[in-house]
């Protein structure tokens, strides 16, 4: 049987039904004002645009530190050839991530606060004015978004939560924070008279019949959240500041737990190491430059031993100083007659895959003299699940690229 | 400069979202949806409903102090909820999410009360004093 395909009827949308629809959208029929849309549907006199300016100073200042600080954490993991990270001072990124997730849990108050001073603006009326109001609201749903994603994601991955999020996170936390910090210099630039004028002249923008009343209300707003930043902080910086450890009861990781005192991100067990770590025939191969060396446990125990005390300072804010034993890394690249000075050094780990499995050191840190494959810690042989036989330890860096079960380094010219 | 503003800010939002598109744009939409509407219509509506439960039911002389103490309390709760529930922990590395965060929160929860319900006259005292 042959269907023959019936002619399609099109209507072409006139002109004038056009300019109807522009109508209803642009000024909507009353009737459909109800719930939050209707006039006073928000009657608190604590909302103010004063207030809302002063929160967003504040906010945006928290954005800045944590775009920078995260920024810089990005370059650190994936170096362009123009970005040079220096292995001192050795504490230097415990203290800027640290900081960013210290930061990045002030701002739950913060941002908090902020939507709910300008919650009402989401059901304001009429719902679109014009295309140009329609590209704003769009533009500030997009900073809304991208700003809840950053904060909301970065909860998830210190809770090491990762199912409610659809994505990697590091990539997908790096992007909103792009989206976020746009949206935000647009959102700056349209606003700035009004926070101008609301800074300027504190009484303009109160909501309240009576200026006093909204001055009273900001600064109990203000002061709320200024506390909850507070208790927030106290309550988590613990888990890298040493002296909080004790009162930081929500502080993802404590500093001092763990085998030998410190904190893992990622058991043997976990990254499949087991055997081959504890294997009799494991063998650190060094190679580069045409040569190559296989050295035992016992060879890397008869070589020159150093002591370095080195934080491990981890992507996602928590840090504990270890006292690590072991081979310098420079001493390794001697072995293959490298030069520490003007060649990187590509770390393998015995784990099949993953995407911490190798990282690279650069020059800065591989001619720094307390960069060390570590065999002890705490002066003991270093646990299974820090890296036994042997990890890379350096100053100033990531606890990611501080790479595990080391069973390979290859030295290379730098690029 | 608020051309500027604009302008920058623009260009990077462009460049933000093709770099999601290299990554996984579908699932970051999602999840940036999600987290909008889950406060937009969810959380914010059940802060502003406490908001007027505090109204109607808190006597005048309580109320400031009762607010504040539920700013400090809702924000600390977003922020120990993943802890809470603990569904990031790791049988075999007990080193994630070591502490009794329930514990941790009531802690906090009742220490907030305590130390408000103290000071509460001096800040009554002074909330009721406009500054200019």
């Amino acid at each position: 049987m042959v269907h023959h395909p019936r002619p399609r009827v099109t209507q072409p949308i006139s002109r004038k039904n056009l300019s109807r629809l522009r109508t209803w959208l642009f000024s909507p029929p009353e009737r459909l004002r109800a719930g939050p849309l209707r006039a006073g549907a928000f009657p608190s006199p604590l909302r103010s645009v004063r207030l809302t300016s002063l929160l967003g100073v504040a906010l945006g200042a928290a954005f800045a530190v944590c775009m920078v600080t995260g920024v810089l954490s990005h370059l650190i993991q994936h170096p362009p050839g123009w970005f040079v990270w220096p292995a001192r001072p050795a504490g230097l990124y415990r203290f800027t991530q640290g900081l960013h997730v210290a930061t990045g849990l002030a701002t739950v108050p913060l941002l908090g606060a902020k939507l709910w001073s300008v919650y009402p603006r989401l059901f304001t009326w009429p719902p679109l004015r014009g295309a140009g109001h329609a590209a704003e609201r769009l533009s500030i749903a997009v900073l809304v978004a991208a700003s809840l994603f950053q904060v909301v994601s970065g909860l998830l991955n210190i809770a090491h939560w990762y199912a409610p999020m659809p994505f990697f996170f590091t990539t997908g936390h790096y992007w909103a924070a792009w989206l976020a910090v746009g949206a935000l210099l647009t959102h700056v630039g349209v606003k700035l008279p009004v926070v101008r004028e609301a800074l300027r002249h504190p009484a303009a923008g109160n909501t309240d019949r009576h200026p006093a009343a909204g001055d009273v209300g900001r600064r109990q707003v203000l002061t709320g959240v200024a506390a909850a930043a507070g208790v927030i902080t106290v309550a988590t910086v613990g888990q890298t500041f040493r002296p909080f450890a004790a009162v930081s009861v929500l502080g993802p990781r404590r500093p001092g737990d763990g085998p030998q005192g410190l904190p893992v991100n990622r058991t043997a067990a976990a990254a499949g190491v087991r055997d081959t770590a504890t294997s009799p025939g494991y063998r650190l191969v060094v190679t580069g430059f045409g040569h190559t060396v296989a050295l035992s446990t016992d060879d890397l125990a008869s070589m020159p031993q150093h002591t370095a005390v080195l934080p491990i300072a981890c992507v996602e804010g928590w840090s504990a100083v270890g006292t690590w034993s072991g081979v310098r890394l420079r001493d390794l690249a001697a072995l293959v007659g490298a030069d520490p000075t003007r060649c990187e050094a590509v770390v393998e780990s015995l784990q099949a895959g993953g995407r911490y499995r190798t990282s690279v050191v650069a020059s800065s840190h591989l001619a720094a003299g307390d960069t060390l494959i570590a065999t002890g810690l705490g002066g003991e042989p270093l646990a299974l699940d820090h890296g036994y036989p042997a990890r890379l330890i350096a100053p100033n860096r990531p606890g990611v690229m501080q790479t595990k079960w080391v069973s390979r380094i290859t030295l290379r010219s730098t690029r | 400069m608020r051309r500027g503003l604009i302008v920058s800010g623009t260009l990077i939002m462009g460049y933000a979202v093709i770099g999601a598109l290299g990554a996984d744009p579908a699932g970051m939409l999602l999840f940036g949806l999600a987290v909008l509407v889950v406060h937009d219509f969810v959380f914010l509506p059940v802060v502003l409903a406490t908001g007027e439960l505090i109204r109607r039911t808190v006597p005048p002389a309580w109320q400031a102090t009762v607010r504040l103490v539920a700013i400090i309390d809702v924000t600390v709760l977003v922020v120990a909820l993943p802890l809470v529930l603990g569904l990031g922990r790791d049988a075999g590395n007990p080193t994630v999410l070591p502490r009794p965060y329930t514990m941790g929160l009531i802690l906090i929860v009742v220490l907030t009360g305590v130390t408000a319900a103290l000071i509460r006259k001096g800040f009554e005292r002074s909330r009721g004093r406009p500054r200019k």
